[in-house]
């Protein structure tokens, strides 16, 4: 039997959540993937706080989308040729620029800069989630920017 | 409007709509029940498994009286060819009618993708597995589970004949959690809140950056900092408190510090044969308290994880931890 809180919380959630998730992943059918993945993880934990349990899901889909990304061993170099991405079907072109541009970006840097530019956590918010130090998080904040400042599909869209 | 403001107007632009149709809670609960059944059986075989064939990664400190070897690239070569049959999981990368690439290090994420790895021969076709195909390369989104016989001294980068059925990797767990918690009863003390803005924070990092630091973390996701310090605690809490008005908690440790972690990792990739490194973390572990140096590697031979060891130097604790491990049907 499903708890029908658990069950409140990923209809008042869950498109937040995969809003994360796709920034994450640039892709639909694997940002469907992830919250899934976190919430199988913590559906067990869920006690009726709503706030606490969100929490610890999107701490669960960060680590997991990391954890994920190593194990496959993608995406730890970023380059100048950026690479095509699953054009989803009614996806706009600010929606395919910006997952291109996001696809540059290695998985901790990417991590970071959902964290503290869509979710606006604080450095320590982003540090203590993520489980790196403080000055690891500013340093791939501030490197994950560089790239996308210098991403030719972001050119137009910041313009 | 400032560049970090545009940028969240990307981020929050840029996201596609939502999809409709969904059913996240009933497949949570059934892959639950699943992953409930599939430990239970599973104890009983990783039990079998680790009494059959040793535990696939090592974890332990350098004795002290060992010297330390001096670092050169030729200390150790790789002819490693494995009498048992492995297992590993990665991605398959390859033009139709030659040899797939099974990948043993980054994938680049190019169109086509490309990526460093070992010979595919024996039991393996396109067919048992989805692929894509860009340029006239063929390759797999999804890592498969591979089992076979490993020769890294055969080709340029070594050879993996597969001898059983291809399968999708399964998902994997994820690492636990670590226990950051608190490392004092009174993170206030000598508080001033005046002085814990971002500006003061940058200050602190500085001042943690110039100590014996074994470890560093944040308890309560916003400003209580914990660190672990070799030597006198008292000292460093003073020098932080000066230019910190935050939550701050500072106790000593004998353990080995970050910089002696990194320094070590820097002895390991030296004696580490070409293609064998991975990936590294110099802060793993469960216990925030006494990190562990990780380096990730293919396959090496038993001496070859001694000489790491030895070379990683007394107090650090390494774990190798291999791609390929042995196989137990």
């Amino acid at each position: 039997m499903t708890d029908p809180g658990f069950e409140a919380f990923v209809s008042a959630r869950g498109d937040d959540l995969w809003r994360s998730a796709w920034l994450l992943t640039g892709d639909s059918e694997k940002a469907e993937d992830l919250v899934q993945t976190a919430l199988t993880k913590t559906f067990k934990k869920y006690r009726g706080s709503d706030r606490e349990f969100e929490g610890y899901v999107r701490t669960t889909m960060y680590r997991t989308y990391c954890s994920w990304w190593r194990r496959k061993w993608r995406g730890e170099v970023p380059t100048e040729v950026l690479p095509d991405v699953a054009e989803d079907r009614g996806q706009s072109e600010v929606s395919i620029d910006l997952a291109r541009a996001l696809a540059a970006l290695p998985t901790n840097q990417r991590a970071v800069l959902v964290l503290r530019y869509y979710e606006d956590r604080s450095t320590a918010e982003a540090a203590e989630l993520l489980g790196l130090a403080e000055g690891t998080v500013k340093a791939y904040s501030s490197r994950a920017l560089e790239t996308l400042r210098k991403s030719r599909h972001l050119r137009e869209e910041k313009s | 409007m400032n560049e970090s403001d545009q940028i969240r107007d990307l981020l929050r632009d840029g996201v596609p709509p939502v999809p409709s149709s969904r059913s996240w809670v009933q497949r949570a609960q059934r892959v639950q029940r699943a992953s409930t059944r599939r430990r239970a059986a599973g104890v009983v075989v990783t039990v079998a498994a680790l009494a059959a064939v040793g535990v696939s990664f090592v974890l332990r400190s350098a004795p002290s009286q060992v010297a330390t070897p001096a670092p050169t690239a030729s200390a150790t070569s790789s002819v490693l060819a494995t009498s048992g049959l492995v297992v590993a999981e990665s991605q398959l990368i390859g033009k139709p009618g030659e040899a797939a690439t099974f990948c043993t290090g980054i994938v680049l994420q190019l169109l086509p993708p490309s990526c460093p790895g070992v010979e595919v021969r024996g039991d393996f076709s396109w067919e048992s597995v989805q692929y894509k195909e860009a340029s006239g390369v063929r390759y797999t989104d999804l890592p498969y589970r591979l089992v076979g016989l490993l020769d890294l001294s055969e080709g340029e980068r070594g050879v993996f004949t597969v001898t059983e059925p291809v399968e999708e990797a399964s998902t994997s767990a994820g690492e636990p959690p670590r226990n950051q918690g608190a490392l004092c009863s009174d993170p206030l003390r000598d508080a001033e809140p005046a002085k814990a803005e971002d500006s003061d924070q940058n200050r602190l990092w500085d001042g943690i950056d110039s100590l014996p630091v074994v470890s560093v973390w944040v308890s309560d996701g916003r400003s209580e900092f914990n660190v672990v310090v070799r030597g006198d605690h008292e000292s460093a809490f003073k020098e932080l408190r000066k230019v910190w008005g935050g939550g701050l908690c500072v106790v000593s440790s004998d353990k080995s510090t970050k910089a002696e972690r990194v320094d070590a990792l820097e002895r390991v990739r030296a004696l580490l044969p070409k293609g064998q490194f991975i990936l590294a973390n110099p802060d793993s572990g469960e216990d925030p308290e006494d990190p562990i140096l990780e380096v990730h590697v293919v396959k090496l031979d038993p001496w070859q994880i001694d000489e790491l060891v030895a070379a990683a130097g007394p107090g650090v604790k390494l774990r190798v931890t291999e791609m390929f491990t042995e196989y137990v049907r």
